[in-house]
């Protein structure tokens, strides 16, 4: 579902990602590890193509880095669902807005906006939590909202960029639980981490970058 | 997406970014009323030239003892001209009463005779009231028989023709550069609101909104704020326009300067929103 064919990034001169070739197949759980800095967020962004390589080729399901237009972008990305370490919500509107706000953009009706979110606030057990705003709520609870917003328009592939990195532990298995729950419902996961504990109590399949190289382990 | 979740998205960022907002609405109301301040004064201007312009006469003095008939004549030669508007006949009787009128002593106290010749007055088309027009004419007239004298305002003429257009094209220099400020001004406001709000257009873009869907509540948002914009200004400008009647009861606005500075408005606050936001697409 997602390929790496010998893709070569980089930023302002600055080689990022080296060769790197790899495969993420349909409702693989995929961890991605590595020190910070080894290119780990520069994969991710190449897959919802933030950025585009430099040379070599990413395929996303039916999108290829070969030949996308710029227009067809947004229209990957709904197909995938980001989530990062700093949450990214918007802090003016509620847990409910949040989540719609992905869905509105499709072009969703309200009907089936408000059916939806309050179905998938409720997976993340935030459905009570619906119309506080999010500097009102936990850092947990905050990445559950993002979480929230990632699957709501069902995604093929659940993007996660250090998702527990601003976490407690606890919070951070039951983010870990979460994203497995959504996993085992037939939506892949590729998670960059450099979590030992995470990786050792949740073991998936591991790629490591290291110096912009990506090693399967 | 649909159109409605724009409006209410437009709607939101412009209470959200409050302060903002209102730094952006008084910049491009100033700026709006000075447009209108700038139009206003030249749109008068014109209309006080024009006035006087109208008022340019050329007279045309005849032998002293032409008949009426070879000036009725001249009369009809004269008004024949493209240049000539309107023609009036003043007989020596008028002359003399005219005399009494301005000098407040008739002719006959001092002399026995009238020595006033008959003239005729001559009034212009519009496209003719400038210096160059009238001296030509003056000339063609000057060299028809019976004629004695040809008489206009040089002085006057000049001083419209080169003063007042000076004054006029000077106006409208200054206020073209204010404009060009204000236009700088406003953009940047704008762009820098935009750029506060870089987080919501990432989060838009991430969740797979297009250019246009990102686009589109930052330009619902500047319409409205140049909509508030122009009602201030139109406010301001009316508020202006009776204060100065005060003084200067001839002063008048036409619809159309309203209506320019509302469209300009809109037009701007869509434009500088547009552009801005594409920075960051």
């Amino acid at each position: 579902m997602i390929e790496f064919y010998n893709v070569h990034f980089s930023i302002s001169n600055k080689q990022i990602i080296r060769d790197a070739s790899l495969r993420i197949l349909k409702g693989e759980f995929v961890y991605l590890t590595g020190i910070s800095g080894a290119g780990k967020s520069s994969i991710l962004r190449l897959i919802y193509m933030d950025d585009l390589p430099d040379s070599g080729m990413i395929v996303v399901e039916k999108y290829s880095t070969a030949k996308i237009k710029l227009s067809e972008i947004p229209y990957l990305r709904r197909k995938l669902g980001v989530i990062f370490q700093d949450f990214k919500l918007l802090k003016d509107r509620t847990v409910f807005e949040n989540v719609a706000f992905a869905m509105r953009v499709t072009g969703a009706k309200s009907r089936d906006i408000k059916r939806r979110v309050m179905k998938v606030l409720a997976e993340v057990n935030l459905g009570h939590m619906r119309n506080q705003f999010p500097d009102q709520l936990s850092g947990g609870e905050q990445q559950r909202v993002a979480i929230a917003r990632a699957i709501v328009n069902n995604p093929l592939i659940i993007l996660a960029d250090e998702p527990t990195g601003n976490l407690d532990y606890q919070n951070s298995r039951d983010i870990m639980e979460i994203l497995e729950r959504i996993n085992r419902q037939g939506t892949a996961v590729l998670m960059a981490t450099h979590n030992r504990e995470i990786l050792k109590e949740f073991p998936h399949r591991s790629l490591e970058v290291k110096e912009g190289r990506v090693i399967g382990l | 997406m649909s159109v409605w979740f724009s409006i209410q998205e437009g709607l939101r960022g412009f209470s959200r970014a409050r302060m903002a907002s209102v730094i952006s609405i008084i910049s491009l109301s100033a700026a709006l009323f000075l447009i209108a301040f700038f139009l206003i004064v030249s749109l008068n201007m014109q209309a006080w030239i024009g006035e006087f312009r109208q008022k340019i006469e050329i007279e045309v003095f005849l032998e002293p003892y032409l008949e009426d008939v070879k000036i009725r004549a001249l009369e009809q030669e004269i008004r024949a001209f493209p240049e000539v508007n309107v023609v009036e006949i003043i007989s020596r009787e008028k002359a003399a009463r005219r005399f009494q009128e301005e000098f407040g002593r008739s002719v006959f106290e001092v002399l026995e005779d009238n020595p006033l010749p008959p003239s005729l007055v001559i009034r212009l088309r519009e496209n003719y009231r400038n210096a160059p027009a009238v001296t030509a004419l003056s000339a063609k007239i000057g060299r028809l028989a019976e004629v004695t004298d040809v008489v206009y305002q040089r002085e006057l003429l000049n001083i419209i023709d080169h003063y007042l257009r000076l004054i006029y094209l000077s106006i409208l220099g200054v206020g073209l550069l204010l404009l060009l400020i204000a236009l700088v001004l406003i953009f940047n406001t704008i762009r820098l609101t935009i750029a506060a709000r870089r987080d919501s257009i990432t989060i838009m873009q991430l969740v797979g909104a297009t250019r246009g869907m990102v686009r589109r509540p930052f330009v619902i948002e500047g319409f409205l704020q140049g909509l508030i914009s122009a009602l201030i200004a139109v406010g301001l400008v009316y508020l202006l326009v009776h204060l100065t009647r005060y003084f200067l009861p001839v002063v008048f606005l036409r619809w159309e300067i309203p209506a320019i500075i509302t469209a300009l408005g809109l037009l701007m606050g869509m434009l500088s929103s547009r552009i801005s936001v594409n920075k960051y697409l």
